[in-house]
């Protein structure tokens, strides 16, 4: 291939994939980066889709990661509108859609995640929130004035509940589980977050998940394992995501969950690496799992970079993290609660919707979910990061006064 | 010297760098955006500042060299 001279090929141009190439030339790599991303215009600020960008009410796009002079200034070339259809692992290269094998030393797999999808009767995927043109389409139906019925009461049902409450739609959410994020949060922030979002007007039904939805000519209809029939003239599907690693089977690349790396960012094929909501780690439990969050993506596609760059492979260990925004409030949710955790309130009050609370087994806390007090995220991520017990991370939260100008 | 400057047209006071580093940075109450509230960055300050420019969904942060 004469246009393209082997050097690293990072395949997805959005958190992780612009980290990465970030992180080769902070590492030092000074050769050709190639970043291919199938949408035209990739690499954006997806977070935003489901905060601000739908409670406002005007038509403000999501800012792109990278202007075009950064990425020139870094000699990192993305190619948009170029999907990786295969990989090839003996001759290394990716094969694109436009039928191009692109050459590379070392190639980095970041492409992410999309909603996974829910289908009607007849087949229909129904609407998701992941994209820009998602967004759009959620901004007409906000428009309509028609009420909005959410299956599925993670990060993203929620946030789209309490987006569309600020813009006076009526909003239903179906949760599969007893309570909205019931194994992140623990019983009590998971029973706070329910009361929020009912005192905001939400009808919220938990414990159930549609058994099959078929779409009519006045909306859909919804059949629940009760034996109920919802009917809902609008309706946005948020149950999670799927990998976008199809691409890669047959490829020799181990898949379960997504692309199977290890601490360090490897895939079980020597040159192959991959990053952020793709990228799965194992579990503890046989299996594998992602992290898809916006600060891991970031951190974690830079680590890889930098791997890749200095020819090391430095496990990565950034402390989990995500944060939502529902109702004027931000709920940090920092490490990983575990199944055995008992939830500890360490500073605050849940009735003021400003509080901290550890989850902690036998003492040892493996997480915090914290409600506003941004300010002290900082604290919260080190007390965790040193393995802090939940006596120590009390007194250290006592001691961190929070003015009230601040948040 | 090193400072940090916040782009006021991205800036949509996600608070993203508040979390990072509360001593550089704050979103005061009621304000849309950002601000800086100690801009000289020290070496002790310079890694968590600069977390704070990748992690910005808005990417408005710049560190500027004097």
């Amino acid at each position: 291939m004469a246009r393209f001279a082997a050097g690293v090929v990072v395949v997805g141009a959005s958190a992780a994939g612009l980290a990465a190439a970030d992180g080769l030339r902070e590492g030092g790599y000074a050769g050709p980066i190639t970043v291919l991303d199938a949408e035209p215009e990739p690499g954006y600020d997806r977070p935003m889709l489901s905060k601000g960008m739908l409670a406002s009410k005007d038509n403000s796009q999501p800012a792109p990661l990278r202007s075009s002079e950064r990425l020139a200034a870094n000699g990192i070339q993305v190619l948009g509108g170029h999907r990786a259809m295969g990989l090839d692992i003996d001759r290394r290269f990716v094969v694109t859609n436009w039928g191009e094998a692109i050459p590379w030393s070392q190639v980095i797999v970041a492409t992410g995640v999309a909603a996974r999808p829910l289908l009607t009767r007849e087949g229909s995927p129904l609407p998701t929130l992941r994209t820009r043109e998602d967004l759009a389409a959620l901004r007409s139906v906000v428009t309509s004035g028609d009420p909005v019925t959410i299956i599925g009461a993670g990060f993203i049902g929620l946030e789209v509940a309490a987006a569309l409450r600020s813009r006076d739609v009526e909003v239903r959410v179906l949760g599969r589980l007893d309570l909205p994020l019931l194994p992140l949060v623990g019983d009590q922030v998971a029973g706070w977050l329910l009361a929020l979002h009912r005192a905001h007007g939400v009808r919220f039904e938990v414990g159930t998940q549609p058994r099959a939805v078929t779409q009519g000519g006045s909306g859909y209809d919804i059949e629940l394992p009760d034996g109920r029939v919802l009917h809902a003239p609008r309706l946005l599907a948020g149950i999670g995501s799927v990998p976008n690693a199809d691409w890669l089977i047959g490829s020799g690349v181990d898949l379960d969950a997504g692309v199977v790396i290890d601490a360090a960012g490897r895939t079980n094929v020597g040159g192959v690496w991959a990053a952020g909501d793709v990228a799965a780690v194992p579990d503890g439990h046989g299996g594998h799992r992602r992290f898809e969050h916006w600060t891991h993506a970031i951190e974690q596609g830079r680590h890889v970079g930098l791997n890749v760059a200095r020819g090391q492979s430095q496990p990565y260990a950034g402390i989990p993290y995500v944060w939502t925004e529902q109702y004027g409030h931000t709920i940090h949710l920092v490490g990983q609660r575990q199944a055995t955790d008992q939830d500890i309130l360490l500073a605050g009050d849940l009735g003021t919707c400003d509080f901290v609370v550890g989850h902690a087994t036998d003492g040892v806390l493996h997480a915090i979910t914290m409600c506003d007090r941004t300010r002290t995220l900082r604290t919260v991520k080190k007390l965790l990061r040193c393995g802090a017990g939940v006596e120590d991370a009390a007194a250290a939260l006592a001691t961190s006064a929070q003015p009230s100008l601040t948040r | 010297m090193t400072r940090v400057v916040i782009d006021p047209t991205r800036c949509t006071g996600y608070g993203i760098c508040v979390g990072i580093h509360p001593e550089v940075f704050l979103v005061p109450e009621g304000s849309p955006v950002a601000v800086v509230i100690q801009d000289v960055v020290g070496d002790d300050d310079l890694e968590d500042v600069q977390e704070a420019v990748r992690a910005c969904p808005s990417q408005a942060l710049t560190l500027v060299e004097d």
